[in-house]
């Protein structure tokens, strides 16, 4: 979506106050609810999710109670299919588990859904260098995606519970999410129709969706939900500023943000928590991962942090303050001719400072 | 207001097209599916090697269809897989032995039962959008 579409269409959500706004009514002070769409979450002291010795998560500070959307037991890794029990069991997968799969690639467990609620609302109860950007907000974990990824019926659902809309046979969501992050991208030469329903609901209902533009080194234009109407779309750039190479690009593109480019070494990624297990969870730990998901994250965390100084603003409100903090691209940074990353790079530093 | 309700050509699904439209919806929506009812029973059969294993539907508005609600939304129809262990495969003609996992956008209670009663006694069930976009994460 260009940014005058974006804006346009932030505007044209009127007078509907986000659920923060709402909530600040009532309830003043009440934490932004940022809703994770992802793997899941591993337990993390930065976190404050917990796991006891039977596998089942416990929420805590910075994590509410979520939800899991995987209904396919075997990608779930869980032994059943949705469930009440978010927690991340890996999307790691074994060469052995992959050769019957001709749809999946093996690869250790990558602990994305961990990476990302990091980057938005990590506690710092470590001590170790700070990782969220709005470290009282509150991450609402919908896992959507297990091993070989998830699918557009579990994303949807996950995506409309998020925002507090019934989905049968699953308790009504009592933390609505004020932002929604979908780190994750799928190929479609346009946004599939019942995802598109779910992200008007979720509009409708006043929250902000933040899609990554994928890491796929493509134009956006056939990556979904980038490719969704309504959703902020978000390409990485390297820590100067260019493209990062594997990120996409194109006309859906609302903004860039730091993703990182850990081909020139991994402290070029984005710190962040995540887990040892290779393939099943072990022990809390840091690390670094890069990509627009990274970038999606710290947009989403940058709207956390700019609802929590403006509890008045609704969504439009919101993205455009968001979109207003950005420094414009330098020419040729990202400028490959068939696409672009939308309006500039995303200045945290201004969104932290602004009051 | 109109409301259509046909067999569709690929694999003689039943294709339904049925809308909400202030008082008069509700007698649309069981015209509707009565419609879908005997249009089906007129279906072509599909070859059973087409046939994906499909036991949940969602029932949801499609943009473009003639029909739509107060408020704009399009409607349509999407089906899960059987079980939830198979990718599902575009257009291709859904058999029976589902049921309705919800309607989207919500209807009064009694009304999403019947059009789930009436959608579990339809054979086939246009497959308005494959679940065959697989996720994965951005990073």
């Amino acid at each position: 979506m260009s940014l005058t579409a974006m804006i346009t269409a932030g505007l044209a959500l009127g007078a509907a106050p986000t659920p923060a706004a709402l909530a600040s009514e009532s309830t003043p002070g009440a934490p932004v609810v940022v809703a994770v769409l992802d793997t899941g979450i591993a337990e993390h002291p930065d976190l404050g999710w917990q796991v006891a010795q039977d596998n089942s998560g416990t929420p805590g500070g910075a994590i509410l109670p979520g939800y899991d959307f995987v209904s396919d037991p075997w990608s779930a890794a869980d032994g059943d299919g949705w469930d009440s029990d978010p927690t991340d069991r890996g999307d790691g997968l074994k060469p052995r588990e992959a050769a019957n799969r001709p749809e999946c690639r093996a690869r250790v467990s990558t602990w994305h859904g961990t990476n990302v609620a990091g980057t938005i609302a990590a506690q710092n109860a470590t001590k170790r260098p700070s990782l969220g950007i709005a470290p009282n907000s509150r991450v609402l974990p919908v896992r959507i995606m297990g091993r070989c990824g998830g699918n557009t019926a579990d994303v949807t659902a996950g995506l409309l519970w998020a925002v507090g809309e019934p989905v049968p046979d699953v308790p009504v969501n009592p933390h609505p999410a004020d932002i929604v992050n979908v780190s994750l991208g799928g190929t479609a030469d346009r946004c599939p129709r019942s995802l598109q329903t779910a992200i008007d609901i979720a509009r409708e209902r006043g929250a902000i969706v933040v899609s990554a533009a994928g890491s796929t080194g493509q134009n956006t234009a056939t990556t979904t939900p980038a490719n969704c109407e309504g959703v902020i779309t978000v390409a990485a750039v390297d820590r100067k500023g260019a493209r990062s190479p594997t990120s996409n690009f194109g006309s859906e593109v609302t903004l860039a943000a730091l993703g990182g480019d850990m081909s020139t070494g991994e402290r070029n990624g984005i710190f962040a928590t995540t887990n040892t297990g290779r393939y099943r969870p072990r022990d809390a730990a840091f690390g670094y991962y890069q990509g627009s998901s990274a970038a999606a994250a710290r947009v989403s965390g940058a709207l956390a942090a700019l609802a929590e100084r403006h509890p008045e603003a609704d969504a439009a409100a919101l993205t455009s303050k968001l979109l207003s903090a950005t420094t414009p691209f330098v020419p040729g940074q990202c400028d490959r001719g068939d696409g672009n990353c939308g309006v500039g790079i995303l200045d945290l530093k201004r969104v932290l400072n602004s009051s | 207001m109109t409301t259509h309700f046909m067999a569709s050509e690929p694999h003689g699904e039943c294709v339904q097209r049925l809308g909400v439209l202030s008082a008069r919806w509700l007698l649309a929506v069981l015209w509707a599916m009565s419609a879908c009812t005997t249009d089906s029973a007129g279906a072509k059969t599909i070859d059973s090697t087409q046939r994906t294993e499909v036991n949940e539907i969602i029932v949801r508005y499609e943009k473009g269809a003639p029909m739509h609600t107060l408020g704009g939304r399009p409607w349509g129809a999407q089906c899960v897989t059987g079980k939830y262990q198979e990718r599902l495969i575009r257009d291709r003609g859904l058999g029976a032995r589902m049921r309705v996992l919800r309607v989207e956008p919500r209807v009064p209670a009694r009304v999403a039962e019947m059009i789930a009663t009436q959608i579990e006694q339809c054979p086939f069930i246009e497959w308005a959008e494959a679940d065959v976009i697989r996720f994965t994460s951005s990073s």
